[in-house]
C-alpha cells in the first residue's frame, strides 16, 4: 500500500451544515479512485478543498505523507493536483498548441523562443488522439477533445493526481471509451486518477478502489474486486432506510391539470406526462437527466417543441413574467445566482415575485409589504431577527425557505421546484417537505425536481423517472417500493 | 454593528452610505463656509443650486439606470440637442427657423430627444450592445444634430420673446424655474424610487438580473423605460439651458455625462448595479458643485476642477469599496 | 485524415469570408465617393490620406490589443490632446521637436501606468476609470493653454516636419505608420504580450490559473497605448501646426469605432490588429470622401455615431452567419 493522498479527519462546516464530518481515508498511488454519493454527499466539498477552492473547517490532507495545504487552485496544480471541471479551464479564443503551451512558453525579450517541451506535448497529444489538429482553435473541439487537451497538459505538466467531476456527462458513448482507454494509460503512467460519476457501471468498467460518501460522513472505502454488486454500492449510497414516511394522499385523477405531449426540445426527448390538481410530482434523475429542463419549458424559459397545455390551454409562454402571470412559479435550482437577490433584504424578497398584491396603481403600499412579509417568515419559520435584514445573511435553510416565501407569495397555481431542500440541513429538509405537503393540500400543483430519492419518495405522490432527456416510467409512490429498482432504471437499466 | 440603530429604526447599507454622504456634505459646508466667508451669502448659496439645478435633473434617471448596471453617456449629447432643436423649430422662417409655436417646438424637439432614448434602449435590450458602446454611438449621433440645426455654432436670432420664459423666470425673487423643476423633479424621481413598483423593480434588476427575470420581472422593458425617461428628461434640461442662454447653442451639454457619473458614483452608487439612491446622486452634486463654486471664488483657474473631480471619484470609490468590503467579511465572519 | 483536410479547408475560408469583408466595406465606400466626387480618386493622393490617417491608426493598433484582451481605454482623445499641446509648448521653448516628441512618449506612458494602476492595481472598472482620465486629461490640456484660447501657437519650423513633410514625395507620417503597423503586427502574431491578450480576453480565470499574471498584462497593454496616444497627438499637432487642447474631441470614438469595424470582439478574446488597420483606412476615407463631397463636417457627427451601430451590428450578424 503505497498512499499518496492521505485524507485525515477532515470536517467542513457551513452555516447550518456539516458538509463533511470527519472524514479519512486514503487514496492510492496509480489507481483510479472513485468517489460516489448522492448530491450534497460531501463529494464536491471534499473535491474543493482538494483544490484549493475551499478551507477546511478541520483535518489534515497528505501528499506523499506531506501535510499540504492549498489555497487556490494554482497552488493545487502547483502541488500536483489538476482538476478536470465540467467548466473546462481552457481558452477556446486559442489554438489547441497554444493551451498547451499557454503560461509556460519560453522566451526571450518578451517574444517566444522555440518551445522544445511543446513538441513532447502535441507528441502526447497525437498519440492520444492523432485527429486532434494543434493548430486548430479550442473552440471547434468537441467537449471530448478538449477533455484530451486539458489532460494532456495536466500530465505533461508533471500532475501525479488528476479529479476527474462527471467527466462523461456531456460525452457520448464511444467518447466515454475512448477516455476510459486514456485513464488506462494514465494509471500505467502511475498517475492516480479521482473519478466521480453518477454512473454506477463505470465504477465497475474503469475503478479500481471506491470511496462512498452520504449525508458528509465518510460510509466505506472499499477495493471495486471486494464489491459484490450495483445493490452493494446503492445501498452503501443511499444508507439502509430508504423507507420513507410517505402517507398516501388522496388526488382527484379525472381531469388532469397539466398536460404535457411529446415535449422535445436540443435536451429533451418526446416527454409526455399528465399531472392533477393537487398533486406532488417527483421528477427524480440523476445530474443531466433533463429534470431543470423540463422546468425551463414549463416556466417559458427555453423553447420546446410538441404540445403543453395547462388547465386545458395552450401554455407556451414567450417569457418568465409570462410564466407567473399565468400562475406558474419557480424555484430555480442555483438559489443563490438566481432564486435571491443577496444584496437585498428578506422583506423585499418575499414580495419580489407578486407586486400586483403589494401596491395599487404601481404605488407600493410599505404596510402591505411588512404585513406580507411578516406573515411568511412568519409561517415558514424564517430564523431572522428581523425582515430587514440582508438575504446574504441567512443560512442556506433560511435561504430556501425566503425563495418559497417568495413563491408563495406569488399566489401561483403551479409549483415548480427545482432541488429545492440541496445544501439545507436536515432539520430544515422536514420543514420543506411539510410546506410542499400543505401546499397540494391546498390544492396547488407542485413538481419537484430532485436528484435525491429519499426526497421524491418522502413526500412525492408518484415518481416520474428520467434518463437523459428522457421520461422513463412513472411510478405511484408506496411504502414497498423498491429503490435500488428505481436507481437501475435512472442509471440507464431497462425499466 | 452591521446596522446602525437609532431609536429602533434600521437603515440599510444604501441608507447608510447615503448618511455618511450628508455628513460629508455638511462637513463640505461648514469648513467652506469658515475658509471663504462669502460662500455663506444668500446670493451664493441660491447661485450653487440654481447652477446645479440642471445637472441634478438629468443625473436623476441616469442613476436609475446606474442601479440597473447601465451606462448613459448619451445625455450631453441629448441636452445639446434638445436645446438647439427647441430653438430651430421656434425660430422665425426668415433667420431659417421652422417658425412654429413655442410649444409645438418644445413638443418636437423632446419627441426627438425621447426618440435618442428609445434607439439607446433598442441597442442594449434588443441588440446586446455593451450600454457603453451604445450610447457612445448615439452621443454622436445626438451632437451631430445639434451642430446641424445649429449650423455648427449657435440659434439665438429670430427667437420668439417666450423662448426665455424657462430660464428668466423668478418666482418669490428667489426660486428661479429650473429650480422649481430641480425640487419636482427629486420628489417626483424619490417618489419613484421609494413608493412605487417601477422603483423597487430597479433594484431587483441591479441586484440580480438573472433572478428578477424568473420572479416575472420583464427586464427589458424596465431598462427600455429608463433610457426613454433618460432621453425626455435630457431633453427637457437641454431646452432649460437653452432658454437661459437665450439661444439654442450646439456645444451646450458637453461634460454633462462625466459630472453625471462622477456625482452618482459619489452619491454612493454602486458601479456594478443593485445599490444607488437618486438622494445620494442630489448630495453628490452639491458636493462638488459647493467646492466648485469656492475654489472659483479664490480664483483658481476653472481647468483644476476635472482633476479634483477625478481624484475625488477614485478617492469615493476605493471608499465605498472599503466599506463595503468590512461589511462582506463581517458577513462570512458570521458564518 | 480526408475529414480533416475538408474541415480545415471549410474553417479557413470561414475565416477569410471574415478577413476578407472589411476590405470590401472599403472598396465600397472608395467607389462610392469617386461616383459621388469623381476628384476623389485624383483628389486626397495617398500621401494626403496616411497624414490624416496616420494618428488614429497608432493609437488605434495597441488599443486593439487593449480591446482583445477585455479592456477599454476612453482617455485616448485627451491624452492626444495633451500630447499636441506639450509638444508645441515644447516647441515653443525653442525645443527641436524630435526631443519633444521623445519627451511626450515619455509622458503618454506616464499617463498610461496611471490608467494601469487604476484598473489592474486598483480594480476600477475600466469604463469608468479612463472616462474619469479623459475628462481629467482635459482638463489638464485647457489649463496648458490658458483657458480662453485652447491653442499653443509661435511653434518652430520642424513641428510640422513628422505630420505633414515629404521626403522625395513620401510623407514622413508614412514611417509611422510603417513602424506601427510593423510592430503591432507583430506584437500580436509573435510576442507574448499579443498571444495572452487573446487568452486573457477570452478566459481570464484559465489564463490566471496557467501561470500569467494577467493584471500585470494588462497594466502594460495601457502603458503602450499611453506611449502610442502620446506620439499619435505629436502627429495630429504636428499636421495641425499647432497644439490644440480640443483636437482629441472624439477621437476616443474614432478608435473605438475602427476597432470594431475591424470585427474585434467589444467582450474580448477576439479580433486582429490588421483588420483595425483596415477599419482606420475605411473611417479615414469616409471622413475625407465626405469633406470632399461637401458635406459640413458637423454630419460626421452623426455618420459616426451611425457607423459604430452599424459595425457592432454587421460584426453581430456576420458572427452568427459564420458560425451557423
Amino acid at each position: 500500500m503505497d498512499p499518496i493522498l492521505q485524507i485525515q479527519n477532515l470536517t467542513k462546516k457551513y452555516p447550518g451544515v456539516l458538509a463533511l464530518d470527519n472524514v479519512s481515508f486514503d487514496i492510492e498511488r496509480g489507481s483510479v479512485h472513485c468517489l460516489l454519493g448522492e448530491n450534497g454527499a460531501g463529494k464536491s466539498t471534499l473535491i474543493k478543498i482538494l483544490t484549493g477552492a475551499q478551507v477546511r473547517t478541520d483535518g489534515m490532507i497528505l501528499m506523499n505523507r506531506k501535510p499540504i495545504d492549498a489555497h487556490t487552485t494554482k497552488e493545487a496544480r502547483e502541488l500536483g493536483i489538476s482538476t478536470l471541471f465540467q467548466e473546462l479551464n481552457i481558452v477556446d479564443q486559442l489554438t489547441v498548441e497554444e493551451n498547451l503551451s499557454l503560461g509556460m512558453e519560453p522566451m526571450k525579450f518578451g517574444f517566444f523562443t522555440k518551445n522544445t517541451e511543446l513538441e513532447r506535448m502535441v507528441g502526447a497529444l497525437k498519440h492520444m488522439e492523432p485527429s486532434i489538429d494543434p493548430k486548430q482553435l479550442v473552440s471547434k473541439l468537441s467537449v471530448a477533445k478538449k477533455q484530451m487537451v486539458e489532460i494532456v497538459k495536466a500530465v505533461e505538466t508533471k500532475a501525479e493526481v488528476i479529479i476527474m467531476d462527471e467527466p462523461t456527462a456531456a460525452l457520448s458513448e464511444g467518447e466515454t471509451k475512448r477516455l476510459f482507454e486514456i485513464i488506462d494509460q494514465l494509471k500505467q503512467n502511475s498517475v492516480t486518477v479521482i473519478y466521480i460519476s453518477h454512473r454506477l457501471e463505470e465504477v465497475f468498467d474503469i475503478g479500481d478502489s471506491v470511496t462512498v460518501l452520504r449525508d458528509g460522513c465518510h460510509i466505506a472505502t472499499k477495493k471495486i474486486s471486494e464489491v459484490e454488486s450495483k445493490a452493494e454500492l446503492i445501498r452503501m449510497i443511499l444508507g439502509k432506510t430508504v423507507v420513507e414516511t410517505y402517507t398516501p394522499r388522496a388526488v382527484d385523477r379525472t381531469t388532469p391539470f397539466i398536460e404535457a405531449r411529446n415535449i422535445s426540445n436540443d435536451k429533451l426527448n418526446d416527454v409526455s406526462f399528465d399531472i392533477y390538481k393537487g398533486e406532488i410530482a417527483g421528477f427524480y434523475g440523476l445530474v443531466g437527466a433533463g429534470k431543470t429542463e423540463l422546468a425551463n419549458v414549463l416556466f417559458g424559459l427555453d423553447a420546446y417543441k410538441g404540445n403543453l397545455r395547462i388547465n386545458g390551454a395552450e401554455a407556451r409562454y414567450a417569457s418568465a413574467s409570462e410564466a407567473v402571470e399565468n400562475g406558474i412559479t419557480l424555484a430555480p435550482e442555483e438559489r443563490r445566482s438566481q432564486g435571491l437577490f443577496t444584496m437585498l433584504s428578506i422583506r423585499k424578497n418575499i414580495v419580489s415575485m407578486n407586486m400586483k398584491k403589494i401596491s395599487k396603481n404601481g404605488i407600493i403600499n410599505a404596510s402591505a409589504i411588512k404585513r406580507v412579509s411578516g406573515e411568511y417568515v412568519e409561517r415558514l419559520n424564517v430564523a431572522t431577527d428581523t425582515d430587514e435584514k440582508e438575504v446574504g445573511f441567512l443560512s442556506g435553510g433560511n435561504q430556501q425557505k425566503v425563495v418559497f416565501a417568495k413563491c408563495l407569495n406569488s399566489e401561483a397555481d403551479i409549483f415548480l421546484l427545482d432541488e429545492p431542500t440541496r445544501g439545507v440541513d436536515v432539520g430544515a429538509k422536514e420543514e420543506i417537505h411539510n410546506i410542499i405537503k400543505q401546499l397540494a393540500d391546498e390544492g396547488r400543483t407542485c413538481l419537484v425536481f430532485s436528484s435525491e430519492l429519499p426526497e421524491v419518495l418522502s413526500c412525492c405522490d408518484r415518481i416520474f423517472l428520467m434518463h437523459e432527456g428522457e421520461l422513463m416510467t412513472i411510478i405511484d409512490n408506496a411504502l414497498d417500493i423498491d429503490g435500488d429498482e428505481i436507481i437501475h432504471i435512472v442509471a440507464g437499466g431497462d425499466a | 454593528m452591521d446596522r446602525v440603530r437609532t431609536r429602533g429604526v434600521q437603515f440599510s447599507d444604501q441608507a447608510q452610505l447615503t448618511l455618511w454622504m450628508l455628513g460629508l456634505l455638511v462637513v463640505v459646508f461648514v469648513v467652506l463656509s469658515i475658509v471663504q466667508p462669502a460662500f455663506l451669502t444668500q446670493g451664493n448659496l441660491r447661485n450653487v443650486i440654481n447652477q446645479n439645478s440642471v445637472l441634478i435633473i438629468v443625473s436623476l434617471p441616469v442613476t436609475m439606470l446606474m442601479i440597473t448596471g447601465n451606462f448613459d453617456l448619451s445625455i450631453g449629447g441629448v441636452i445639446g440637442m434638445g436645446g438647439v432643436l427647441a430653438a430651430w423649430f421656434c425660430q422665425s422662417v426668415v433667420q431659417g427657423g421652422a417658425g412654429l409655436p413655442y410649444w409645438v417646438a418644445v413638443i418636437l424637439a423632446l419627441l426627438a430627444t425621447t426618440a435618442i432614448g428609445w434607439l439607446n434602449g433598442f441597442l442594449v435590450t434588443r441588440l446586446g450592445v455593451a450600454s457603453v458602446i451604445a450610447t457612445l454611438g448615439t452621443m454622436s449621433i445626438a451632437r451631430g444634430i445639434a451642430y446641424i440645426g445649429a449650423s455648427g455654432s449657435m440659434v439665438e436670432l429670430g427667437l420668439p420673446r417666450v423662448f426665455r420664459f424657462f430660464g428668466t423666470t423668478e418666482i418669490a425673487g428667489f426660486f428661479s424655474l429650473s429650480m422649481i423643476f430641480m425640487i419636482v423633479a427629486i420628489l417626483v424621481f424619490f417618489f419613484i424610487q421609494s413608493q412605487t413598483v417601477f422603483g423597487q423593480k430597479i433594484y431587483l434588476i441591479g441586484a440580480n438580473m438573472k433572478a428578477a427575470q424568473l420572479s416575472g420581472v420583464s427586464v427589458r422593458k424596465q431598462i427600455n423605460t429608463l433610457y426613454i425617461v433618460s432621453g425626455f428628461v435630457s431633453g427637457f434640461a437641454g431646452i432649460l439651458l437653452a432658454s437661459r442662454l437665450g439661444a439654442g447653442d450646439c456645444k451646450v451639454g458637453l461634460e454633462y455625462e462625466f459630472n453625471a457619473v462622477v456625482a452618482i458614483i459619489l452619491g454612493g452608487t454602486s458601479l456594478y448595479g443593485g445599490r444607488g439612491s437618486v438622494i445620494g446622486t442630489v448630495i453628490g452634486v452639491f458636493i462638488i458643485g459647493m467646492i466648485a463654486n469656492t475654489l472659483n471664488m479664490f480664483g483658481a483657474n476653472t481647468a483644476w476642477q476635472p482633476i479634483i473631480k477625478g481624484l475625488v471619484i477614485v478617492g469615493a470609490i476605493l471608499f465605498q469599496r472599503y466599506a463595503m468590503g468590512l461589511k462582506d467579511r463581517r458577513k462570512l465572519r458570521l458564518e | 485524415m480526408n475529414k480533416l483536410n475538408i474541415n480545415l479547408k471549410e474553417v479557413s475560408w470561414r475565416s477569410a469570408v471574415k478577413n476578407v469583408y472589411v476590405f470590401g466595406i472599403l472598396a465600397i465606400f472608395i467607389i462610392v465617393f469617386t461616383a459621388i466626387s469623381p476628384r476623389f480618386i485624383g483628389g486626397p493622393s495617398l500621401a494626403y490620406i496616411i497624414q490624416n490617417a496616420a494618428p488614429l491608426l497608432v493609437v488605434a493598433l495597441p488599443a486593439t490589443l487593449l480591446m482583445i484582451s477585455g479592456n477599454i481605454d476612453l482617455s485616448v482623445g485627451s491624452i492626444v490632446a495633451c500630447a499636441g499641446v506639450i509638444m508645441a509648448m515644447l516647441s515653443r521653448e525653442g525645443m527641436a521637436a524630435w526631443l519633444a516628441v521623445l519627451i511626450v512618449a515619455v509622458i503618454g506612458m506616464g499617463v498610461g501606468w496611471i490608467n494601469g494602476l487604476l484598473v489592474s492595481g486598483l480594480k476600477i472598472n475600466s469604463v469608468i476609470a479612463t472616462l474619469v482620465m479623459n475628462y481629467v486629461l482635459l482638463g489638464v490640456a485647457k489649463m496648458l493653454c490658458g483657458d480662453t484660447i485652447p491653442y499653443v501657437k509661435g511653434v518652430q519650423d520642424d513641428f510640422s516636419f513628422i505630420g505633414r513633410s515629404k521626403i522625395e514625395g513620401w510623407p514622413v507620417a508614412i514611417f509611422f505608420v510603417i513602424a506601427a503597423i510593423a510592430i503591432f503586427v507583430i506584437l500580436q502574431k509573435k510576442s507574448a504580450l499579443g498571444k495572452y491578450s487573446f487568452a486573457i480576453g477570452g478566459n481570464r480565470d484559465a489564463s490566471t490559473l496557467a501561470g500569467l499574471n494577467t493584471g500585470r498584462m494588462v497594466w502594460i497593454l495601457y502603458l503602450i497605448v499611453g506611449i502610442a496616444a502620446g506620439i499619435g497627438g505629436c502627429l495630429m499637432a504636428s499636421n495641425q501646426g499647432i497644439g490644440n487642447a480640443l483636437s482629441g474631441s472624439g477621437f476616443e470614438l474614432d478608435v473605438i469605432i475602427a476597432i470594431l469595424i475591424g470585427g474585434t470582439s467589444w467582450a474580448g478574446g477576439e479580433g486582429s490588429v490588421v483588420r483595425t488597420i483596415v477599419g482606420v483606412f475605411i473611417l479615414t476615407v469616409l471622413t475625407i470622401g465626405l469633406n470632399m463631397a461637401g458635406v459640413p463636417s458637423f454630419y460626421q457627427f452623426i455618420v459616426k455615431g451611425g457607423v459604430l451601430i452599424a459595425a457592432v451590428y454587421l460584426d453581430k450578424i456576420v458572427k452568427e452567419k459564420i458560425s451557423a
